[in-house]
């Protein structure tokens, strides 16, 4: 049934691929395909908040692992927090990590992340540009809390072939971009494989060698994904897009045991244990989009797409044992499944009147499928006893219905004066409980100086989609539910202001300070248990309320081969659950202060030299505040006096990458890539215990595990 | 470029030796001592605990300053009185009843002041206690069924003891007890490991009316989520009943010598004085407490389990786990609680009798 509604699904994206193959031809519209080409630059946007990367800057730098990953370059960003070291964690002004709107292609991403979080689903070989959002999101955008990170990728060229190969330290990547009907139609797809599989296969064959005939052992974990991009142009102004992103992982490991023996009656058995576990989690979407421009000032874009995130954990034992009276088997059989899917429709339109307005407007609608199941099944068969057998099934499932409408403006109220206002409305229906959000969006411009700009912008945002998860890790166990009777949909209203400078050529300075609230937050609260139940899941979270103040201050010079750029994040955030503290506490990830510097320099023609250093104050830990002192049972004792009352060492890192990149007469570029993660080897705090000297006297005691991590990649374009 | 590689090599190799994983650093000293008061009132008596609660930091002995604290014990509004029993301890025997509002007030010199109050919960009612057998695999086990008069509602919190009481008769005529506490059990058998979580497990020690140290009469909080209706059910034994077995029974036909360790083992290890009774025989029966717990109670044990899992927390896997404190201007908890008793006996009926005379244990069927 899964598979027929996706196929369904699909089916029906492809169908309106072909529907709108023969819409009118109208003039060019390069700009119409990229709406979003005015905000280039931080000065000239109306909303606060907004960063653009562009595609290049992502596959150029410091590479962990030598694979380029969006998400380790928005944690550099001010106002952003990275949580755990190395992981995809992507914590935005105060954020909790899963409130971000991830839109690849306009198709929402909820799962973002290969590897437990090590490396992001994007494949940078095909992204054109992103925008993040932090604050000021127009009203287009929703869905979420925190941050709105909108991917789009590359169209493929409509004049010739030409693709890459990458080879990273423990991935490959290849990408192919061309015309399937010269300047009509053209394709981009990328894949990307981990191949640390392969290593793992000789030393299996060897560890088997080893073990001889009597055991057994299994074990493999690959990552793949897979984007592509068709593009159709009717005309100039008449475009249309369909795209598909697969991605999976996959871990398996297994151990058979065999132990010869032989039973008091003289008889030879086997004893055999069997062990088998398989994780596979991933995602898919599908989106087919129309591009049109009816005229001069009018021009939409029109939308059906299909994201799916689904994991499936499935754990096999078996006991094969033989004694005097027989043989017993003992079996278990484990499995967890959940999925979200989301089918959904989008219409937005954008139309300028007169010169003193820009209007968007647009609605949407999405039907999302949540379910997650468990099942737990055991046999045992004794010698003398009749067979047993015992399980336990829980699933659940939700349907929901989520359209929503918007408007905005962006009203030219003076040549230096601009005011974007926008209203967005949404409704969230499950089962029999109905929710709604009126969401005001407004963000004001004054041009002070041609130099220098000055923001406001007022912001809420309301989130229907809860991550129900026990362990702060992107866990295959994590799933995705719906706002219910018992957990409403959380809410932020974030005030966002700033300063936007360049006081001289090739300098930009600004200064940009956030306040935002945010409500109806959940976290688990049976720390007891690693799996959250299913069944009155509510029930195992607590609500709460959480805010976020600070100020971010941005850097930049650029001119030519040198480009250098500081960040500084000056940060509070605080949480409040009433059932778990009485009080205001400080957030896990409240690093008080945070400094990025980032170096380019393109040198001797071929070598390009990445600096990263990073600095931001530790992340916080629940440590023992007070010693109960005197005598009896409780002398002796800690008392912790308040959840993240301890901050770890501050945490620093320099990352070091250096290309040696060459183009060839024929136009083929070579380029090998040198990147250090951690370059002068600081291990920094990852977790920490309290420590006791010899006179008794308190430290604590932190443990670093990720060291200097130098890897190669090698690139090859054509 | 051979040489390059080398100097990269060597340069990485000694960089990496240059650090260790351990990373000592000193901590935040923002703390200021604070008074502790821990008091669970209950209907028969009520324990207060105030000791001097010095900052983690700097701190290194555990006798702390001289500390004497003022304490008003108020019941309604109204001081009770109550007894000093040494090491910070007080004890009250004044009979409490439900929703009985407590608050207790504890000054000390140099110290900020410290209050807490709480409301005594009802008293849960056990209506019946059902012990039916059950085969499982090879074994035998127990499965106790308690019956409330109401089901539990959701917001209400509970916990239970169960006191397994083992008493050797003398030929003397002279008797011991020998307490083991057990945690009910929610497996009857190994392959049911799949439908039960570890909110079934969730267990604090609470002994001589306090939550504290070492897991040796260990209480099981429980919400409604563990009740089925008004049912709460669990084993009595757990599916390995041999072990379990070789714990709280006696092999009389076999006992070991009187060596030093026995006599630790029965408590009664009394320097150069040799025990020289003769057991008669035993008897064994299992008392069950169901508290009803108010929140704060609950909240401050469960916090205390939670911490068994701080180095999770603090590897920042899961949510931080802290001390619960309802008391202002102090640390600690005044928190309620209500207790219903049952019993039930387990074996030698008749030597039980033969020791309590006219009065077995209510739960008592021949």
């Amino acid at each position: 049934m899964k598979r027929f509604s996706e196929i369904v699904v699909v089916f029906a994206a492809c169908l309106a691929f072909c529907g709108t193959a023969g819409a009118q031809e109208l003039r060019d519209s390069l700009d119409a395909a990229r709406v979003t080409a005015v905000k280039e630059r931080m000065r000239n946007t109306t909303q606060t908040g907004l960063t653009r990367i562009e595609g290049k800057q992502l596959n150029s730098g410091v590479a962990v692992f030598g694979t380029p990953d969006i998400i380790k370059k928005l944690q550099m960003l001010p106002g952003v927090a990275a949580g755990n070291e190395l992981m995809s964690g992507l914590y935005v002004h105060g954020g909790d990590g899963n409130d971000n709107l991830f839109l690849l292609d306009g198709v929402p991403l909820y799962n973002i992340s290969h590897f437990g979080g090590l490396f992001s689903s994007f494949n940078t070989d095909l992204v054109d540009n992103l925008d993040f959002y932090k604050s000021g999101f127009p009203a287009r955008y929703g869905g979420r809390m925190s941050s709105v990170v909108d991917v789009e990728t590359r169209e493929g060229d409509m004049q010739r072939f030409h693709g890459s190969f990458s080879l990273g330290m423990i991935d490959g990547r290849a990408q192919l971009e061309g015309p399937i009907v010269k300047d009509k139609t053209s394709f981009n797809v990328g894949l990307r494989r981990s191949w640390m599989d392969l290593i793992t296969i000789p030393a299996l064959i060897y560890a088997n060698h080893r073990n001889g005939e009597n055991e057994t052992v299994d074990g493999a974990y690959a990552m793949s994904d897979f984007n592509a991009r068709i593009t159709h142009r009717f005309s100039p102004a008449s475009i249309l897009n369909a795209s598909v992103y697969w991605g999976e992982d996959n871990l398996r490991a297994g151990l058979d045991r065999k132990e010869p023996l032989t039973t008091e009656d003289g008889l030879s058995h086997e004893d055999n244990s069997k062990m088998k576990i398989g994780v596979k989690w991933g995602s898919l979407t599908a989106s087919v989009s129309h591009q049109h421009e009816y005229g001069r000032n009018l021009r939409s874009r029109n939308m059906v797409y299909f994201s799916r995130s689904s994991s499936d954990t499935g754990y096999e034992f078996s006991f094969r044992s033989w004694s005097a009276d027989g043989e017993s088997v003992t079996a278990m059989v484990d499995s967890d499944i959940s999925y979200i899917r989301e089918a959904g429709l989008k219409s937005d339109w954008d139309w300028y009147p007169n010169a003193f307005h820009h209007v968007r407007a647009g609605l949407s609608a999405q039907y999302h499928w949540y379910h997650s199941a468990r099942e737990f099944t055991s046999t045992s068969s004794q010698p003398g006893n009749a067979p047993q057998e015992n399980g336990d099934r829980e699933s659940l499932g939700y349907r929901s219905l989520e359209p929503a409408v918007y408007a905005e403006d962006e009203i030219f109220l003076r040549y230096n004066l601009t005011l974007n206002a926008g209203l967005r409305y949404a409704l969230f229906r499950t089962d029999d409980k109905t929710w709604h959000s009126v969401e005001p969006r407004v963000a004001f411009k004054w041009m002070l100086h041609p130099d220098i700009t000055a923001k406001l912008s007022y912001t809420r945002m309301s989130q229907f989609a809860h991550l129900v998860a026990a362990m702060y890790m992107d866990l295959p166990s994590n799933s995705w539910m719906p706002s219910t009777n018992q957990a409403r949909p959380m809410l932020s209203d974030q005030i966002a202001g700033g300063i936007y400078t360049t006081p001289f050529p090739h300098f930009s300075f600004n200064v940009e300070g956030w306040y935002k609230t945010m409500e109806h937050l959940l976290v688990y609260n049976g720390s007891n248990s690693f799996v959250p139940p299913l069944t009155e899941w509510e029930k195992s979270f607590t609500e709460g309320s959480g805010k976020s103040w600070g100020m971010e201050v941005e850097a930049s010079y650029n001119n030519g081969p040198l480009e250098l750029s500081a960040y500084y994040t000056l940060s509070w955030t605080r949480r409040n659950f009433e059932d778990f503290y009485y009080d205001w506490f400080p957030d896990r990830n409240d690093n008080r202060h945070k400094v990025n510097l980032v170096a380019t320099w393109h040198f001797a023609k071929y070598f390009s030299l990445f600096l990263n250093w990073n600095w931001h104050s530790g992340n916080r830990i629940t440590f023992p505040t007070h010693i109960l002192q005197g005598s009896g049972k409780l002398a002796g004792r800690y008392v912790y006096d308040a959840p993240y009352n301890t901050k770890l060492p501050d945490y620093h890192r320099l990352d070091a990458g250096i290309d040696f990149s060459r183009t060839t007469d024929s136009g083929k570029t070579f380029k090998l890539n040198l990147s250090i993660y951690n370059a002068y080897n600081h291990l920094n705090a990852v977790f920490a215990f309290l420590d006791t000297d010899q006179d008794g006297h308190f430290s604590g005691m932190a443990y670093g595990l990720v060291p200097i991590i130098p890897t190669l990649s090698f690139t090859y374009q054509f | 470029m051979k040489t390059l590689f080398k100097a990269i090599a060597a340069a990485t190799f000694g960089l990496a030796l240059l650090h260790s994983c351990e990373i000592p650093f000193s901590l935040e000293d923002t703390a200021a001592p604070k008074i502790y008061l821990q008091c669970i009132p209950a209907p028969d008596s009520t324990v207060l605990q105030v000791l001097y609660a010095a900052p983690a930091v700097g701190s290194r002995t555990e006798k702390g300053p001289a500390f004497s604290p003022g304490i008003s014990f108020l019941v309604n509004g109204q001081p009770r009185p109550f007894k000093d029993l040494g090491d910070g301890r007080y004890v009250s025997y004044d009979p409490l009843k439900e929703g009985d509002e407590i608050r207790v007030d504890v000054t000390a010199r140099d110290l900020p002041s410290a209050s807490g109050k709480t409301v005594v919960p009802p008293v849960p009612h056990i209506t019946e206690t059902v012990v039916r057998t059950e085969e499982v695999d090879t074994a035998t086990v127990r499965k106790v069924t308690l019956t409330l008069d109401r089901a539990p509602e959701e917001g209400e919190y509970y916990g239970i003891q169960i006191r397994r009481r083992t008493v050797v008769l003398y030929t003397d005529g002279t008797f011991d007890d020998l307490d083991i506490y057990i945690v009910p059990g929610k497996l009857s058998n190994l392959l049911e490991s799949g439908t039960v979580t570890m909110d079934d497990f969730v267990q604090v020690n609470f002994t001589d009316g306090l939550f504290n140290g070492f897991l040796d009469h260990p209480m099981t909080l429980l919400t409604a989520k563990q009740f089925e209706g008004n049912k709460y059910a669990f084993y009595l034994d757990s599916f390995d009943t041999e072990f379990w077995t070789s714990l709280t029974e006696i092999d009389w036909e076999n006992l070991p010598e009187r060596d030093e360790d026995w006599q630790d083992y029965w408590g009664r290890d009394r320097e150069g004085e040799e025990d020289t009774r003769v057991p008669a025989g035993s008897a064994t029966y299992c008392q069950i407490f169901l508290y009803r717990l108010s929140p704060e109670t609950y909240r401050y044990a469960k916090a205390l389990f939670q911490s068994n899992f701080n180095f999770l927390a603090n590897m920042g896997l899961i949510p931080a786990n802290f001390t619960y404190s309802n008391v202002d201007g102090g640390l600690g908890v005044v928190g309620a609680l209500s207790v219903d008793m049952a019993d039930f006996l387990e074996a030698d009926n008749a030597i039980l009798k033969l020791i309590l005379g006219q009065n077995p244990p209510t739960g008592y069927r021949p």
